[in-house]
């Protein structure tokens, strides 16, 4: 079976279907920029989007995904040289701390966006409160989220 | 370069109080002792390290001209690569754009033999680290000069006289000639000339983090060969021993590379990191609990009035208070809690040329890592290489990184490239907790409206002591860790703090800040009390004990932190005000939070802070940290909370162990006093405040005084 991620196709083996989205890309694919915080669709780290909706790849398995969607993970953001407007207006903003949640929070900002080009705060607030930061960089993510919608 | 002199200069500040303590003690008796050792311990604050005086190991200059620097102190999100970039930039004339900072490992760059914590990096380094910069940039400019035949300046990376350029910062490192430090160190740049130090240049390591590329420990793999996955038993309760294991069917799973058995120590190799989990869940393992540990026995064992108690600070004499039908009395108490941080611990050890086992891993304290791996596995030390990675968040849980001593087994019993992650329920069964405490105090305001005493009694359970030989035990009595915060700021009269050190069954050690959040809250929390007992407003009531003097930068935050949250205008019935304040070592922070109480429900609107750290080499980073400061502190104060039922904590992972959500987070806004002092610590102060701030607000709206955390009313 094939896999769609950030555009490219990988083939995945029958007895994988079961295995988590998220140790694939990891471990198997060296996509690590999508983390793993609770393994348990709690935490929002390992927030992937699939057919531009937010899903936790740590519960999501492989064959959920096998059928034509298409992944986006974060390394299929922006590189470094050309980067994406939600990862310059994290940069901006100065909003990580030690950037382990990171991923997640743009890949859900990057799929609000996408719905909704100009959220509201109270908008704002409702769809990235999903997502935890144990640094507590939140004051900043709401503003980094309001930039990125302006550009 | 070659000729370095080395060992001019030596910060060695070890075992100050544990060192000359044997002696002293027998002078002077052991309550003198301890009060001053108490003295010493919450005014000069932790260890920052020292740079030794090899510039090299710190300083390279790549072709292209960028300043390259090698750090030992690790970021774990606190900005500290960024601020030590700032330094070195400074005082190398380099600009923000050409700086990179990457880190050192136990075998490569700048020695550091304390660590990472404490909030101490800035504020240990920010002068040995310019001095050693400011005389390098001494050596060059003296090299270049003599090149040229005349006297040469820098700027901008670049060597020039009267206006024509000689050769770059590059060039002239690579001049081939003898370097040797000079004997006297050179003049610092005066500050009128920062162009770097104090201003909100943006962190150096976004761009990595940002695009996903690997960056920390979890991300980690071989570059040469295919790696393994490792995963070890443990135990599934506190304090439960192996007894004996069955192997065999773990060993006949699929994707089982090999068990490895080692003692206690059971593990698995496995294709993937799944299989390596499940396998370790299939060994059939006997466990042997030795005592029962369960909330109740916990809640117990704490005694703030337990006769044995330690004497941290008494002036004064407080029989007039406990005699005094106007005395309050309260109880305070706060909760074991969990570290909790986003990126579970994990570690990735191979063999490299030589014999070395490298090992990278979240660790603040490599040298320790490093010693240990090497004690676990019965080699040399210098055959063990620790890298510590980018964290995950660090908070005082990475001062103990096990996942490194069990790849580190797996990977040299094997040979094969290993990388041990943990999962969720692990970081929670096994974590390292926040101690609880308990507070018991007295005081008194006479009619004057000014404080005549206060008893603070402390019981908590250990926070530094457990992890120090115990002969430190056995001198301090008290823990320094969990006393952090306990010093009262304002001035009165009759002082006594006592603490009782409380070793607990289960594993508690540094959480962010360390005593610091239970005992500002304890504190914080009566002043408020004493305040309303006497009608007076607790804003000026603060004040008035903090005359000027060396008071004045904490009344100073006070006053500026209650013009910004508008202290005086009246807010709408459910909605108070709260402020609190401390001084940890040389910062001071005061906050003020906005609350509203309805229908049973907490809700923090907003938090203002004032914080006074000296000078802060990265404005913006300081006001990052303040802001996560109180995030933790708000957690804290509305859910953290870790209760123990039979040898467990009841929580296994997030559901049962809710963080502080963006959307319960209130509007923060955070100001610093920019003052003449060099930099102090930021990275923990602001957790201090938060939860008395928030209590005194809910008192303010409701009424209802709340004692212990997390806040329900
Ligand atoms: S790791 Fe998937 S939600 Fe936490
Ligand atoms: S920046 Fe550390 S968890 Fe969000």
């Amino acid at each position: 079976m094939k896999i769609t991620i950030n555009r490219k196709e990988y083939s995945v083996n029958e007895h994988e279907l079961d295995r988590k989205l998220l140790w694939f890309l990891r471990d198997e694919l060296g996509l690590v920029g999508t983390r793993y915080g609770c393994g348990a669709g709690l935490c929002g780290a390992c927030t992937v989007l699939v057919d531009g909706q937010p899903y936790r790849s740590c519960i999501t398995p492989i064959g959920a995904v096998a059928d034509g969607q298409l992944v986006e993970t974060v390394e299929g953001l922006g590189s470094k040289q050309k980067l994406h407007p939600v990862q310059r207006a994290f940069i901006e903003e100065q909003a990580p701390q030690c950037g382990w949640c990171m991923s997640g929070q743009m890949m859900m900002a990057v799929s609000l966006l996408n719905n909704n080009p100009t959220p509201t705060d109270t908008e704002i607030e409702e769809f990235m409160t999903q997502n935890y930061c144990r640094c507590g960089s939140y004051n900043r993510l709401r503003r980094a989220v309001k930039r990125a919608s302006r550009y | 370069m070659a000729n370095w002199k080395k060992g001019r200069r030596n910060f060695l500040i070890s075992a100050v109080v544990i060192g000359g303590s044997v002696t002293a003690a027998m002078q002077f008796g052991l309550p003198y002792l301890r009060r001053k050792a108490f003295d010493f311990l919450s005014e000069g604050g932790p260890p920052g390290g020292g740079t030794g005086d090899n510039p090299a190991l710190w300083i390279s200059i790549d072709t292209d001209n960028t300043l390259h620097l090698q750090v030992p102190k690790v970021e774990m999100g606190q900005g500290v690569h960024t601020a030590l970039g700032q330094i070195v930039a400074e005082e190398l004339e380099v600009s923000w754009e050409r700086v990179s900072v990457s880190q050192g490992s136990t075998l490569t760059g700048p020695v550091d033999s304390f660590g990472t914590g404490g909030s101490a990096s800035i504020s240990g380094l920010y002068l040995p680290l310019r001095q050693l910069t400011a005389n390098y940039r001494s050596m060059l400019i003296t090299a270049v000069s003599e090149e040229a035949g005349m006297p040469v300046q820098l700027s901008k990376g670049v060597f020039s006289a009267s206006g024509k350029m000689i050769m770059t910062l590059a060039e002239a490192t690579r001049l081939d000639r003898d370097w040797v430090i000079p004997e006297d160190d050179a003049p610092l740049k005066p500050a009128s000339e920062f162009k770097l130090i104090g201003k909100s240049v943006p962190r150096v390591d976004y761009l990595d983090m940002l695009t996903g590329i690997p960056h920390y420990a979890y991300d980690l793999k071989s570059s040469k060969q295919k790696t393994y996955y490792g995963a070890v038993a443990k135990p599934p309760k506190i304090g439960a021993v192996l007894e004996n294991v069955r192997t065999e069917t773990a060993k006949q799973m699929q994707g089982v590379i090999e068990v490895i058995e080692d003692g206690e120590f059971v593990g698995i190799i496995g294709e993937s990191r799944e299989s390596a989990w499940l396998a370790c869940d299939a060994l059939d393992i006997k466990w042997q609990t030795a005592e029962t540990i369960d909330q109740d026995s916990l809640d117990f064992a704490l005694d703030p009035n337990a006769k044995d108690s330690v004497v941290l600070k008494k002036t004064g004499d407080l029989d007039f208070v406990f005699s005094n039908p106007n005395t309050i009395r309260a109880e305070y108490s706060t909760p074991f809690a969990a570290t909790a941080l986003l990126e579970p611990q994990s570690s990735f050890a191979e063999l490299i040329e030589n014999d070395i086992l490298r090992v990278r891993t979240p660790t603040q304290f490599p040298n320790t890592t490093a010693s240990n791996i090497a004690k676990r596995l019965g080699i040399e030390e210098h055959k063990v290489e620790v890298i510590p990675t980018y964290l995950g968040g660090g908070f005082g849980r990475r001062s103990k990184t096990e996942s490194a001593i069990e790849a580190a087994v797996l990977a040299y019993k094997t040979g094969l490239p290993v990388h041990v992650g943990w999962r969720r329920e692990d970081e929670f069964l096994h974590d390292r907790f926040r101690p609880p405490t308990r507070h018991i105090l007295h005081g008194l305001v006479e009619k004057s409206g000014h404080i005549s005493g206060i008893q603070h009694l402390q019981a908590s359970g250990d926070v530094l002591l457990s992890d120090l030989p115990s002969i430190a035990a056995s001198i301090l009595g008290s823990d320094f860790g969990a006393t952090r915060g306990i010093n009262v700021a304002y001035e009165i009269p009759s002082l006594e703090l006592r603490a009782k050190r409380t070793p607990l069954p289960v594993p508690t050690a540094s959480w962010r800040g360390l005593g610091l959040l239970a005992n500002t809250f304890a504190t914080e929390s009566f002043i408020d009390e004493l305040a309303v007992s006497a009608s007076e407003d607790p804003l000026s009531f603060r004040i008035k004990h903090l005359p000027q003097g060396d008071k004045i930068r904490l009344r100073n935050a006070l006053q500026r932190v209650g013009k910004m949250a508008d202290w005086n205008r009246k807010r709408p019935t459910g909605t108070g005000l709260g402020v609190a304040c401390c001084q940890d070592y040389g910062t001071v922070i005061a906050q003020v939070a906005e609350v509203s109480v309805e229908s049973g429900d907490i809700r923090v609107l907003h938090i203002w802070a004032v914080m006074d750290c000296g000078l802060a080499v990265n404005p913006d980073g300081a006001i990052n940290q303040v802001e996560g400061n109180i995030v933790w502190g708000l957690g804290s104060a509305l859910h953290e909370e870790i209760t123990f039922f039979d040898n467990k904590p009841l929580a296994q992972n997030f559901d049962k162990y809710p963080l502080l959500r963006l959307s319960e987070t209130p509007r923060i806004k955070v100001e610093l006093i920019q003052s003449e002092l060099p930099p102090q610590g930021v990275g923990e102060p602001a957790i201090g405040p938060v939860p008395a701030a928030v209590a005194n607000a809910v008192y303010a709206a409701s009424g209802k005084r709340l004692r212990s955390l997390p806040l329900r009313l």
